[in-house]
């Protein structure tokens, strides 16, 4: 069983550095991405939460690219590994707004990232996935655009 | 046992296809070898302490086997890697000692070096205090007798060693009138005891031993037991004391002729190997002198035992816990404790673990033990060695493995702590709430709520039980949203339901004073053109308004703009943060900017907390101020509420980390105070003063009668007081001649000077 606290196999493509100093900053980081949450979470409920673990720094939302709404992410960073590390132990796997969400390690915030990647302005999951999720915008945003009603009526 | 097998089933970390082929090239440098059969005996020896996959017996048989040739070649290595499993895994040390005893039949020197080792190593954690790795190493040394390795002359020499100062305390030599260091060693010998006791029974001197024990647990002044009970209603069942128990435990095995505790409680690995360790030759322990006490130096307290299923015995559930006083319970505590100990961590293991426990008992009530020992322990006064999120996630991790068995026990502990609020220490009361709602919250806050709201028909405002459900309904909304909570209460529980969490900013009454100056810095704020340098322009000019009612018009102002979120308040706070500083220099205008965030978020006790920690972060608001506004008359009505204490945690935690005061600095990852000394003295000082602001604010309450309002907000307020006292533990102890002094007034109260003495007693 890996240790909790482990780096997961996931490494953000964008990460402006070799993949050696990715690991590094990721080892050292205090900062943590928050992912699968519901669109409706708030930052309230994500900073009770994660304040369990300790001194919360700062939160940021990811936002859709266009809409500027939460699209079901989010960064926290904490002043001190150690706490970071017990939101990855603690919280990791356990459920927010009924869902389970997933802590991992982030190397550290830069503007631009709080917003979706996908080309809809969402997150890019959001844009391929063919299940239902009420939480997340319902069906996946390709899908949704195959199966809504033409408006078009010229 | 074919060597074929012998491999078998053993957890490897990693595969280790490719070593056979590189020693058969032998082209990897003998080094890179070398640390693969390091990390071999690494793997194999922390195996040891698994519960799952194959028996214990093959484990050691595999272990001693790989090990043969190596014994003297990497003695070093596996003597480390064996300190290490032992401090490690104590619930183990058995197994350990087992593997010691093979060896020590293959290897007489072998047995010789690791015993001098251990004892070294004895010694080393005796002159540095790591009192928790004396016991553990005892423990081990002990289990070596029945592994055939130490005679038990000299184990008696060791044991006695330990209990001596417990004979005679001033004739040792040690002068510690310090009664914990001898409770310690009470301790560490009579946990060892069950394993060895029938041994040692005939041998000279083991009565001696048990007199000695005896004497000292009689004459020991047990006087935590009340202060750190975690109830305090005479019609339960005493909380023990651990020795004091443990005493009467081992007493019972003694009187029973050390018969073998049911349900093989005592794990014992090496029966297996009976006929191998008996042809071993034994060591006598090296000659070992007890360090004696220095200065400075604290001892483990003897713990409480928490109990809760023992207040309410179901006859109709099947399986049972042992009782109470038996020996029985002692080590299935034990075990589950040690589990915790060794892997609170990782809670998936942890959990895991402690479900094979479960599974090797099938005839006890281990489940219960479980769930009993993980509250208990994060209940534990003064305080918890965990935080609070750390054992509710292994009680969530349990109830998901097990989602037909662990559920219904969690929601009967729950249900007994809940009937028993009315006499719970309010020192653990925030640590309840806290792990409840994050437990309702991993399970859709399903919960018995019309029970609960039935049992709680008619209570008073300030009863435990109404506070607990207030605070606990407050806490589920803020890991949720209102409006769901409110849908899931049942309509009998509607009246514990905070009010809307909304704003309300009340210069939108155009009629009330500022109400003219806040439009006009709306007006400006709301443009995001205006430069700050205008705000202060506007509020300067404002001759006609006082400079706290400025302070207030431009409070609300802020905040009624950027309610939306957090993230929007933080943002203008920062925008205006020169302002702010300008306008409250001192104390008096400090309050009006809380006064002015109460106002604002009366109804959101989670904004009023956030906003205050984040304008103390900014250097707005000093902590002192702060405490002094918590103290004072506005907020006097809000301290029967959880916000008030842990806003007054969470200032009291900025004293104690200054570095993470001032503007955001970007790769701050060191987490060390500015200036050690300056920090201490202003700990000391914010300490002091918050401990005689909760003296000035019960000395205006009375106290009334048993049942009265004033008779439960001041209980409230004093346990709120204890808990003060006992987050802040070791420094409220250096404080101890100040708190002396405090105690001594003549016209305190005898209540709060009777638990300041208590505090006092059990710190000096």
């Amino acid at each position: 069983m890996a240790a909790s606290v482990e780096l997961s196999s996931y490494r953000d493509q964008h990460f402006k550095g070799s993949r050696s100093e990715q690991e590094r900053s990721l080892r050292e980081s205090c900062t943590l991405y928050v992912g699968n949450l519901s669109f409706y979470t708030t930052e309230e409920q994500i900073h009770e939460l994660f304040s369990r673990c300790g001194d919360v720094r700062v939160i940021v939302m990811g936002l859709d690219k266009y809409k500027k709404t939460p699209c079901g992410f989010c960064f926290v960073e904490y002043y001190i590994r150690s706490e970071a590390e017990a939101a990855m132990r603690f919280v990791n796997g356990t459920r927010l707004d009924d869902r389970l969400i997933r802590v991992d390690w982030d190397a550290g915030f830069i503007e631009g990232r709080q917003y979706g990647r996908g080309k809809t302005g969402g997150q890019v999951r959001d844009e391929y996935r063919t299940d239902y999720d009420a939480g997340r915008g319902g069906y996946g945003k390709l899908l949704s655009q195959k199966i809504a009603p033409n408006t078009d009526n010229r | 046992m074919k060597r074929s097998v012998s491999l078998k089933g053993v957890p490897t970390r990693e595969p280790s296809s490719d070593e056979d082929s590189d020693t058969t090239t032998g082209k990897k440098p003998r080094l890179v070898l070398d640390q693969d059969v390091v990390k071999t005996m690494d793997t194999m020896m922390h195996g040891l302490s698994y519960l799952g996959g194959t028996s214990i017996e093959l484990k050691l048989e595999n272990l001693s086997c790989f090990l043969s040739s190596l014994l003297e070649s990497h003695k070093s290595d596996i003597l480390r890697i064996l300190e290490n499993c032992v401090l490690e895994h104590p619930g183990h040390v058995s197994a350990y000692a087992t593997f010691v005893g093979l060896a020590n039949a293959r290897n007489f020197r072998f047995g010789s070096d690791c015993l001098q080792f251990m004892v070294r190593k004895l010694r080393h954690y005796l002159l540095n205090g790591e009192w928790l790795h004396v016991r553990v190493v005892l423990r081990f040394l002990v289990d070596l007798l029945n592994c055939n390795v130490v005679t038990s002359a000299s184990l008696m020499k060791l044991l006695t060693a330990f209990v001596a100062e417990c004979e005679d305390p001033c004739e040792a030599g040690s002068v510690s009138d310090d009664q914990s260091r001898r409770d310690w060693l009470a301790f560490c010998v009579l946990s060892a005891l069950p394993f060895v006791g029938k041994e040692l029974d005939q041998k000279p001197d083991f009565q001696r031993l048990l007199v000695t024990l005896q004497i000292h647990v009689k004459k020991r002044e047990a006087l935590h037991v009340p202060l750190l009970s975690v109830w305090r209603d005479s019609t339960l069942p005493p909380l023990l004391d651990q020795l004091e128990s443990l005493w009467h435990q081992v007493k019972a095995m003694e009187e029973h002729q050390w018969a073998e505790p049911d349900h093989q409680l005592l794990p014992r690995p090496y029966l297996a190997f009976d006929e191998r360790l008996s042809a071993a030759l034994q060591h006598s322990l090296p000659t070992f002198e007890m360090p004696p006490h220095q200065r400075g130096w604290s001892y483990p307290q003897s713990e409480l035992i928490f109990r809760i299923f023992d207040f309410s015995i179901t006859s109709h559930e099947e399986l049972k816990l042992p009782p109470s006083l038996s020996i029985e319970r002692y080590l299935l505590e034990a075990q589950v404790r040690h589990v915790l100990q060794s892997h609170h961590l990782e809670r998936k293991k942890c959990a895991k673990h402690m479900l094979f426990i479960a599974a090797s008992k099938p005839e006890l009530a281990v489940c219960h033990s479980i769930v009993e020992v993980i509250l208990g322990e994060m209940l534990r006064l003064p305080k918890a060695a965990l935080p609070t999120i750390n054992y509710g996630s292994i009680l969530i991790e349990l109830c998901r493995l097990q989602p037909y068995k662990m559920p219904p026990i969690v929601v009967q502990a729950a249900n007994i702590i809940y009937s028993h609020l009315e006499s719970m220490n309010v020192a653990c009361f925030d640590r309840l709430v806290n792990w409840l709602s994050l437990h309702l919250s991993n399970f859709g806050f399903h919960w018995h709520w019309g029970q609960w709201a039935h049992d709680c028909l008619g209570l008073g405002y300030f009863q435990p039980k109404a506070i607990f459900l207030r605070e606990l309904v407050g806490k589920c909304i803020r890991l949720s949203y209102y409006r769901k909570i409110a849908t899931l209460l049942p309509p009998s529980l509607a009246h514990f339901l905070p009010p809307m969490p909304h704003p309300k900013f009340k210069y939108i009454d155009p009629l009330i004073s500022g109400a003219t100056l806040s439009e006009l810095l709306l007006e400006a704020m709301r443009d995001k053109r205006t430069e700050v340098d205008r705000i202060h322009a506007l509020l300067k000019g404002a001759t006609t308004t006082t400079e706290l009612r400025k302070i207030n018009v431009f409070t609300q102002n802020c905040l009624h703009l950027s309610c939306k979120s957090f993230s929007h308040t933080f943002a203008t706070l920062a925008k205006y943060h020169q302002v702010f500083k300008d306008l409250a220099p001192a104390e008096e205008e400090q309050h009006a900017i809380m006064e002015g965030i109460f106002e604002v978020w009366f109804n959101n006790q989670h904004y009023i907390l956030v906003v205050i920690e984040k304008m103390i972060r900014m250097e707005v608001l000093m902590p002192k101020y702060v405490v002094s506004w918590l103290f004072g008359p506005l907020m006097r009505r809000e301290l029967t509420k959880m916000y008030t204490w842990e806003l007054l945690h969470v200032t009291v935690r900025l004293v104690q980390n200054p570095q993470r005061l001032g503007p955001r600095k970007r790769h701050l990852v060191k987490d060390e105070p500015k200036d050690s000394a300056l920090t201490d003295s202003a700990i000391r000082g914010i300490l002091l003063d918050i401990l005689q602001r909760i003296i000035k604010v019960l000395s205006a309450e009375s106290d009334g009668p048993d049942g009265s309002v004033e008779h439960y907000r001041f209980q409230w307020i004093l346990g709120r007081m204890q808990e003060t006292l006992f987050t802040y533990v070791d420094e409220y102890q250096k404080l101890g001649s100040k708190l002396v002094k405090i105690s001594e007034d003549v016209d305190l109260n005898n209540s709060i000077a009777k638990s300041i003495q208590a505090f006092l007693v059990y710190v000096m």
